[in-house]
């Protein structure tokens, strides 16, 4: 009896944190020429498709692009020539929590509000060296150099 | 004239060599403008008008706001804007009353939505079960776990991958159509097929 507590209380405390930790947040989406993600300090190519976590850095060259799909259907075309960080990513309706926080190191990019822009404008931020974008549901671009 | 222009030094490499920042507000693809707001430490601009930009460089106050062409909008974003994913698409798939199956309406659209995610590239998709608040709360949780089953078989039977299919439930807790407890409300009989 106490056994299966114990086991019960493993599954409950380690297996959703380790779920949590595997999930991604997004999906590359036609990447053209060259596009890197950097995690846990390795660079790899982008492919079509790939899934990306909290802490990528995503790095296109020139004549380069990448549209990035987050899970609550937010979107990005990131432009050439840009380097930019999913610092934050949380979608969690049932909770009712959201993040979306991106640093834009340069480069340009268009963003399209998704699912957390009409539950939570609050929760978006899109920083720069100079600048934090707030946003209230919406399209913008951004371009920082 | 020289104070202004010894200020202007000691700002300028204060500010050190962080780049500019430029923010233009677009329409959306419904034509739907928003709003977003442009801050720093010193102060804030808002854009909510189409075409809006404005520009924080020097100073780190953003600049007044102007409109920018469609011209220079193409020369600065062009490479963005045709990398910007298609938006998501959702469909709502609704249920005869304390069952798994659909009505003949949302039963007849399988055909298209397979066929749209067949048509979207590197498409992922998630399968959200509800209830009405018609009956028990756990009742309703295990309800709308088994509608959400029941709709990722379905796609499965049509030749969807599995690993592109992410499912979850929300019981009576995220109505489309806010009631009372204890109602029957068919809109809320539902699982969402979220398209992204």
């Amino acid at each position: 009896m106490v056994l299966r507590f114990f086991a019960a209380l493993i599954v409950l405390v380690f297996i959703p944190g380790w779920a949590l930790a595997q999930e991604h947040v997004a999906t590359a989406k036609t990447p053209q020429g060259s596009v890197t993600v950097v995690r846990d300090g390795e660079t790899s190519p982008v492919e079509a498709g790939a899934r990306l976590f909290k802490g990528d850095v995503i790095r296109t060259g020139s004549d380069s692009s990448v549209g990035i799909m987050f899970l609550d259907g937010t979107r990005l075309g990131v432009g050439a020539g840009t380097e930019c960080r999913i610092d934050h990513y949380i979608f969690d309706p049932l909770e009712d929590r959201y993040a979306f926080d991106v640093y834009m190191k340069r480069g340009s990019a268009v963003y399209s509000s998704g699912k957390i822009g009409m539950l939570k404008p609050n929760a978006i931020k899109i920083r720069t060296p100079r600048a934090t974008v707030g946003v209230r549901g919406t399209r913008f671009l951004i371009n920082v150099e | 004239m020289r104070f202004a222009f010894f200020l202007s030094i000691v700002l300028l490499l204060a500010s050190g060599c962080a780049p500019k920042t430029t923010v233009v507000l677009l329409p959306d693809e419904a034509g739907k403008v928003g709003a977003v707001e442009v801050a720093t430490d010193r102060t804030s601009q808002l854009l909510d008008t189409p075409n809006a930009y404005t520009e924080v460089w020097l100073l780190d106050t953003p600049s007044k706001v102007r409109l920018m062409s469609a011209h220079d909008i193409d020369r600065d974003f062009s490479t963005a804007l045709r990398a910007e994913p298609l938006p998501p698409k959702s469909f709502n798939l609704y249920f005869h009353s304390e069952t798994t199956t659909l009505d003949r309406p949302s039963a007849s659209r399988f055909p298209d939505i397979a066929e749209t995610i067949r048509t979207t590239p590197h498409v992922e998709i998630n399968v959200i079960g509800h209830t009405d608040t018609a009956g028990d709360a756990s009742y309703n949780w295990d309800l709308s776990r088994r509608r959400a089953e029941r709709i990722r078989d379905k796609l499965l039977e049509h030749g969807v991958d599995s690993g592109i299919i992410f499912t979850s439930f929300h019981g009576q807790y995220d109505p489309l159509i806010p009631t009372p407890d204890e109602t029957h409300e068919p809109r809320n009989r539902r699982v969402e097929i979220f398209l992204r």
